[in-house]
């Protein structure tokens, strides 16, 4: 329950980085660009990290690693 | 047409449109699909490689599209600047470049205000930064009192000019006062030994007369 709820806030990080994204690609501002790089690049990055952080460690609860 | 949608700039954004409505599919699946073995591979793609490359192809973009002129236009405080390139005055360095083509118009003030270094786009990104967020958050200065943090290098004009027959021979560039030698080395500056001084002009702008080019000529 924990890990899809872990997942959810993954996935949600991601979606509000990737609309940011869209919106500095559909128009290009100083203000969009800015949105971007400070904030929808560091969600993005985030959501990639919880995801990674959950596989890695259901691989060393299963003794993959 | 088909140019159009195979442009950097239409691929970049249905990449980042697939992520999305993956990572929504994603979403609402939740923690059902990424039991099984296709959908923990949906899951690999969805919520790592796809919004990674997205990002990468974003930002790669987003950083092509910062260097064109009307992105650094966007400023209103950049539009005094943008005016003085079409000074109609043959001394006037920076409308002597953009009127002849000597720099690309689109991307006209990245061309000369990028520092030919090594790091040189990462250190111009770094101070565009800088003035995102003084033009948000910090206190915009009168566009004659806006200056360079460090005078003008000599090696951005000797990125286009070093090397050129007709910029080596000139009898300018080989006087006792400006040797060849100290130009390349930057000991005597470009732009404020008085050879080159007549820059933006920003505060006589009223005064000047301006170039009008044809409607096809206008960026």
């Amino acid at each position: 329950m924990r890990r899809t709820k872990a997942l959810r806030i993954a996935l949600t990080l991601q979606i509000a980085g990737l609309i940011l994204e869209l919106l500095s690609l559909l128009r290009l501002t100083p203000a969009t660009f800015m949105l971007f790089l400070g904030a929808g690049a560091p969600l993005i990055g985030l959501g990639c990290f919880i995801y990674l952080f959950l596989v890695i460690r259901d691989m060393i609860r299963k003794e993959v690693l | 047409m088909i140019l159009a949608l195979t442009s950097p700039l239409v691929l970049t954004s249905g990449l980042v449109i697939l992520s999305l409505l993956i990572a929504a599919y994603l979403w609402t699946g939740g923690g059902e699909l990424a039991a099984g073995r296709a959908g923990k591979l949906l899951f690999l793609a969805g919520a790592l490689v796809f919004p990674l490359v997205a990002l990468l192809a974003g930002a790669s973009q987003d950083m092509r599209g910062a260097e064109q002129t009307k992105f650094c236009l966007s400023c209103h405080e950049m539009g005094p600047f943008y005016h003085s390139l079409y000074v109609d005055e043959d001394d006037a360095i920076p409308a002597l470049h953009y009127q002849n083509r000597y720099v690309p118009r689109d991307a006209a003030c990245y061309t000369c205000h990028r520092d030919y270094t090594m790091f040189g786009t990462l250190k111009d990104k770094l101070t565009g930064m800088h003035h995102v967020y003084v033009h948000f958050l910090g206190k915009i200065p009168d566009p004659d009192k806006i200056a360079l943090y460090k005078p003008y290098p000599n090696s951005n004009c000797l990125q286009c000019h070093g090397g050129s027959r007709k910029f080596d021979a000139s009898s300018d560039h080989n006087s006792k006062d400006a040797p060849l030698a100290d130009i390349y080395s930057g000991k005597i500056s470009c732009g404020t030994s008085g050879c080159h001084d007549s820059i933006h002009m920003i505060k006589d702008l009223k005064d000047e007369n301006f170039w009008k080019p044809k409607p096809e000529e206008q960026p």
